[in-house]
C-alpha cells in the first residue's frame, strides 16, 4: 500500500475516499445531534479540523507534486530537460513509470552518443571532401611547391594529415585540452595557407597553471567545430584582419572555454534561432542533410549534454560588427571517463 | 583555479529572463549593465533568494542551492546595497556595524572596544568617523562604505551595488574605486556593480555583461571594454541622440534675458552661490560633492527661507507654487504620480489655467484623451497607475509638463536608474521643452546624460560655484559617469 501511495493516482483516491468518509460521518453525527442523541455541537469542530487536516495535506502531497510534474512534462515537451521525466519522484501512475521506463530506453545515451559522434566525424569528413576545403588546401600546397622550397609543403602536407588522423583514427569519446588545442591549432595553421596573416589564433588562460589545465578532459572534437564556424561563417566575411580568441578559465567544478571571433557577427533572428536550438534539447539535426549553419555547435552542445549532463554545454551571443561570443561549460574532470 | 562565488546557468524565467549563464569569481568586480530594464529585477532578486525557476541553475560558492525542481525560498549570502541604505540612521556607525548583525553573540556592549575595532576596519580605507557618530550624521559616501563593511562583517559571498552613481557624487566615485580594489583584492569580497552607463563600469568592473531584453546579449572581458565595441549595441542611443539632427538646437545660444538669478545664496552647505539661467537655456548644475542639490532643491521648492542672499524669477521673488514654474524630484514617477487619480487626471491636473472649465467641461477632457491615446492607450479616463510600468508612469509625467508649458523645469537627477530607451525618451522630452521656450535647471550628483541636453555645465565645490564650461568645451570635462555630446 505505502508503495502504491507514491503515485499520484492513488494519493487522490485515499483523498476521495477519506472526504467521502468525513462527509458520511458528518451526517451522521448531525443525525444524532438532531435526535438529541449527542448533546453538544463539538463535533462540528472536529469535522472542520479533519477537513482542515485534509486541505494542507493534500496541497503537500497532491497539489504540489502535481505541479512539479507538470513543469517537467512542459519542460520535457519544450526540449529543456529529458532526465527529469525519467527521475519524476511522485508519478501520475504505474503506467506512468513504465512508459517514463520506455522512454528512457529510447533516449538511450549511448545510441544517441554515438549517433552524435557519427555525426560529428560526418561533419568533419565531408569537410575534408568539401571541393572547396580540398581545393584550397591544395592550392595552397601548390602555390607553395611553386614559389618556395619544399619545407613548408611539407609542414602543410603533415599538419593536413595530422588533422586527418586526429579526426578519423581516435575514436575515444574523451581527449585532452591539450591535444584538442593541438587539432585546433593544427586546423587554424590549415586555414592559415588560405587567408594568410589575415586571420590570427590568439589562446590565452586565466589563474591556474597552463600545464594543470592541460590534462583536463574534453570530449573530442569540441574546439575545431566552432573554430571552423567562427572561421567560415565571421571571419572570412569580413574585410581586413580577423581574430580568433579562445579563452581558457577554471573554477573548482567547471573548465569554461570561450571561443570568440572579431568577424561579421549574426544577425539577430539567426542568432534567436541558434540560441533556441542550444538551450532545448532535440536531435532531429541528426536526421537532416541540408547545409544548415550552426548544425555543428548543435552537435557540439549536444554531445556534452549527453556526456555530462544538462548543465553543460554551449552558449553563443553575437553581434553584427562585433563578432560572435561562443561559450562552452564543462565539468573539470582529469579521468577518463565523464561524470555523467 | 579561481574559486567560484555564483554560477547561474541557463537561467530561465520567462518573460524577464531566458538563458542567464554567469559566473562571478571571489575578489572581483563584474559589471552588469541592463540596457534595458526587464530582468534586472528578477536576476538580482535569484541573487538573493532562491525563487522558483522556469529552468536554470544556481550555484553558490559551488553548491547547488537553487534549481527548477527544487526552490525553496531560502536566502543566500549576498547583500544589496543601493539609495535606500540598510542602516539604521538612528543607531551609531558601531551599532550598526557590530549589534545588528546575525551572527552578533555579545550580551554586553563594550562600546570603547567596538570603537576601536571600528577603527581599525575604517584605517585602510583612508577613512575616519568618531565613535558614537550617528549614521544620520555621516556623509552618503560613509554611508555606502560602512555598509561594504557591514556586508563583509556578515560574510556576504556577494555584495550588489545598483545605480550607486544616483547618490554617490562623481567625487565620492572617484574615491571609492581604490577602497572597491582593496575590499576585493585584500579581502576577497565580490561585487557585482549594477548599473546604466559603461563609462561607469568600466572604471569600476574588470569585467562585464551586457543585458536586454532579459538575456545576456555580451559578456566583456577587459580588453573588450571599450566605447568602440558598447557603440555597436547601443546603437540606437547614438543614432537617436548623438547623431541626429537635434544637436543642432544646442549649437549656440545668445545669453539675454536673465529668467532666473540666485543671488549670494546661503542656506546649509550651500555657500554664496550665484547663479543665472537665461531665457530657453538648459544649465547642468553638478554638485560633485554631493552637498548642496537637495538644500537647494527644498530653497526653490519649499520657499523656505535662505539664511543670506534672494531667489529671483524675471526679477521677482520666486514662487514655486506658479504654473509657470515646474519643479521635478527624484524618482518622479512614484512622488509625481497620484495612485487615486486615473492616469487621465494625472496628466491634465496641471494643465487647468491653459484650458478653461477643465474640470467641468467633459468635452474638453475627451478630446485631450483621444489626443493622448496614442501615447498612454484608450480607456484613460478609466486606467490606474499604479498598473503600469516606471517607464509609463515617467513619460505621463513629463507629458504632463509639456501640456504645463512651464518657463522654467528644475529637475533632480533626471536620468538616474532609468534604462537606455527611457533615457533617449527623456532626451526627447527635453528637445520639446526647449523647442517651447523652456528653461531647465537640472541639478545632478552624476552626469549621467544630462549633457546630451545641456548648454551649459556648472561645476559646484564647496557650496559655489567653481567653474562653468558651454557645450563647445563639455570635451574638457572628464567625468566618471556619462556621455558627452559629439
Amino acid at each position: 500500500m505505502a508503495k502504491r501511495a507514491r503515485y499520484l493516482e492513488m494519493r487522490v483516491l485515499l483523498l476521495a475516499l477519506f472526504l467521502t468518509s468525513l462527509i458520511m460521518l458528518s451526517l451522521l453525527l448531525a443525525l444524532l445531534y438532531r435526535q438529541n442523541r449527542i448533546a453538544s455541537p463539538v463535533f462540528l469542530l472536529l469535522v472542520a479540523a479533519f477537513t482542515f487536516g485534509a486541505a494542507i495535506g493534500s496541497y503537500y502531497a497532491i497539489y504540489l507534486p502535481y505541479a512539479r510534474t507538470k513543469h517537467i512534462m512542459q519542460l520535457f515537451a519544450s526540449g529543456y530537460t529529458f532526465n527529469a521525466i525519467v527521475d519524476d519522484k511522485v508519478p501520475l501512475n504505474r503506467e506512468m513509470v513504465d512508459l517514463n521506463k520506455t522512454l528512457e530506453t529510447l533516449l538511450n545515451t549511448d545510441q544517441i552518443m554515438n549517433a552524435s559522434k557519427r555525426q560529428a566525424q560526418f561533419l568533419a569528413l565531408q569537410n575534408q571532401i568539401n571541393p572547396h576545403f580540398l581545393y584550397n588546401t591544395l592550392e595552397g600546397i601548390r602555390s607553395e611547391a611553386l614559389l618556395a622550397g619544399l619545407d613548408s609543403v611539407a609542414t602543410m602536407t603533415e599538419a593536413l594529415s595530422t588533422f586527418f588522423r586526429y579526426t578519423i583514427s581516435n575514436v575515444e569519446n574523451l581527449v585532452s585540452l591539450q591535444q584538442e588545442l593541438e587539432n585546433t591549432k593544427n586546423y587554424f595553421f590549415i586555414q592559415q595557407f588560405r587567408f594568410g596573416n589575415r586571420i590570427k589564433l590568439h589562446i590565452s588562460f586565466d589563474g591556474e597553471q597552463e600545464h594543470e589545465v592541460l590534462q583536463y578532459r574534453i570530449p573530442k572534437l569540441t574546439l575545431q567545430p566552432i573554430v571552423e564556424n567562427c572561421i567560415v561563417h565571421g571571419l572570412e566575411c569580413k574585410v581586413g584582419e580577423g581574430n580568433l580568441y579562445i579563452r581558457i578559465e577554471t573554477s573548482q567544478s567547471r573548465l569554461f572555454i570561450t571561443v570568440r571571433d572579431d568577424g561579421v557577427g549574426m544577425p539577430d533572428d539567426v542568432l534567436q534561432q541558434m540560441q533556441s536550438k542550444l538551450s532545448t534539447r532535440s536531435f532531429d539535426y541528426v536526421k537532416r542533410d541540408e547545409h544548415q549553419g550552426g548544425i555543428a555547435l548543435v552537435n557540439v552542445n549536444n554531445r556534452i549534454k549527453l556526456l555530462f549532463g544538462e548543465q553543460y554545454g554551449l552558449t553563443v551571443t553575437s553581434r553584427i560588427g562585433v563578432g560572435t561570443d561562443v561559450a562552452i561549460s564543462l565539468p573539470r574532470s582529469k579521468g577518463e571517463e565523464p561524470v555523467s | 583555479m579561481r574559486e567560484e562565488v555564483f554560477r547561474l546557468e541557463q537561467v530561465s524565467i520567462p518573460p524577464f529572463l531566458h538563458d542567464i549563464h554567469l559566473h562571478l569569481y571571489r575578489g572581483e568586480i563584474v559589471a552588469l549593465i541592463g540596457l534595458n530594464a526587464l530582468g534586472i529585477d528578477e536576476l538580482l532578486e535569484i541573487f538573493q533568494k532562491n525563487i522558483a525557476l522556469h529552468y536554470g541553475h544556481v550555484y553558490c560558492k559551488n553548491v547547488l542551492v537553487n534549481d527548477y525542481l527544487s526552490s525553496n525560498n531560502s536566502q543566500n549570502p549576498v547583500t544589496i546595497i543601493e539609495r535606500n541604505s540598510m542602516l539604521i540612521e538612528s543607531m551609531s556607525v558601531e551599532d550598526n556595524l557590530f549589534i545588528l548583525r546575525k551572527r552578533s553573540k555579545q550580551h554586553v556592549i563594550h562600546s570603547k572596544m567596538l570603537g576601536r575595532q571600528m577603527q581599525t576596519l575604517l584605517e585602510p580605507l583612508g577613512l575616519f568617523i568618531e565613535q558614537k557618530t550617528l549614521v544620520k550624521d555621516i556623509t552618503s559616501f560613509e554611508k555606502l562604505v560602512i555598509q561594504f563593511l557591514k556586508a563583509s562583517l556578515a560574510h556576504s559571498s556577494l555584495v550588489i551595488l545598483r545605480d550607486i552613481s544616483t547618490f554617490v557624487s562623481e567625487v565620492d566615485l572617484a574615491r571609492l574605486k581604490p577602497i572597491l580594489t582593496y575590499l576585493s583584492k585584500e579581502k576577497g569580497m565580490t561585487f557585482l556593480y549594477v548599473c546604466n552607463h559603461h563609462q561607469e563600469a568600466f572604471h569600476f568592473a574588470s569585467r562585464c555583461y551586457l543585458m536586454r531584453e532579459g538575456r545576456i546579449i555580451k559578456h566583456l572581458y577587459a580588453d573588450q571594454m571599450t566605447d568602440a565595441i558598447i557603440n555597436c549595441y547601443a546603437n540606437e542611443f547614438a543614432e537617436s541622440v548623438e547623431l541626429s539632427d537635434r544637436q543642432q538646437q544646442y549649437r549656440q545660444h545668445s545669453q539675454i534675458d536673465e529668467l532666473l538669478r540666485l543671488h549670494h545664496l546661503v542656506y546649509g552647505n550651500i555657500n554664496n552661490l550665484d547663479l543665472v539661467v537665461h531665457k530657453e537655456e538648459t544649465v547642468v548644475l553638478l554638485d560633485s560633492e554631493n552637498l548642496v542639490i537637495h538644500q537647494l532643491f527644498d530653497l526653490l521648492g519649499k520657499n523656505y527661507l535662505a539664511y543670506e542672499g534672494t531667489i529671483a524669477y524675471r526679477g521677482k521673488h520666486f514662487r514655486p507654487s506658479s504654473r509657470s514654474i515646474a519643479l521635478v524630484p527624484p524618482k518622479p514617477d512614484v512622488s509625481l504620480i497620484f495612485p487615486q487619480l486615473s492616469v487621465l487626471d494625472n496628466l491634465l491636473f496641471t494643465s487647468d489655467h491653459k484650458i478653461s472649465n477643465l474640470w467641468f467641461n467633459i468635452h474638453h477632457r475627451s478630446a485631450l484623451a483621444g489626443e493622448l491615446e496614442q501615447k498612454f492607450g484608450t480607456h484613460l479616463a478609466e486606467k490606474d497607475p499604479s498598473d503600469f510600468d516606471q517607464a509609463y508612469r515617467l513619460r505621463m509625467v513629463y507629458q504632463r509638463l509639456l501640456l504645463q508649458k512651464p518657463e522654467f523645469i528644475c529637475v533632480v537627477q533626471p536620468f538616474a536608474s532609468v534604462d537606455m530607451y527611457q533615457r533617449m525618451e527623456l532626451i526627447s522630452y527635453f528637445d520639446l521643452f526647449k523647442q517651447r521656450g523652456s528653461s531647465i535647471l537640472i541639478l545632478a550628483v552624476s552626469l549621467s546624460d544630462s549633457l546630451q541636453i545641456a548648454d551649459r555645465l556648472v561645476i559646484l565645490k564647496e557650496g559655489r560655484v567653481h567653474h562653468q564650461l558651454y557645450r563647445n568645451e563639455f570635451s574638457q570635462y572628464h567625468g566618471i559617469a556619462g556621455s558627452i555630446p559629439m
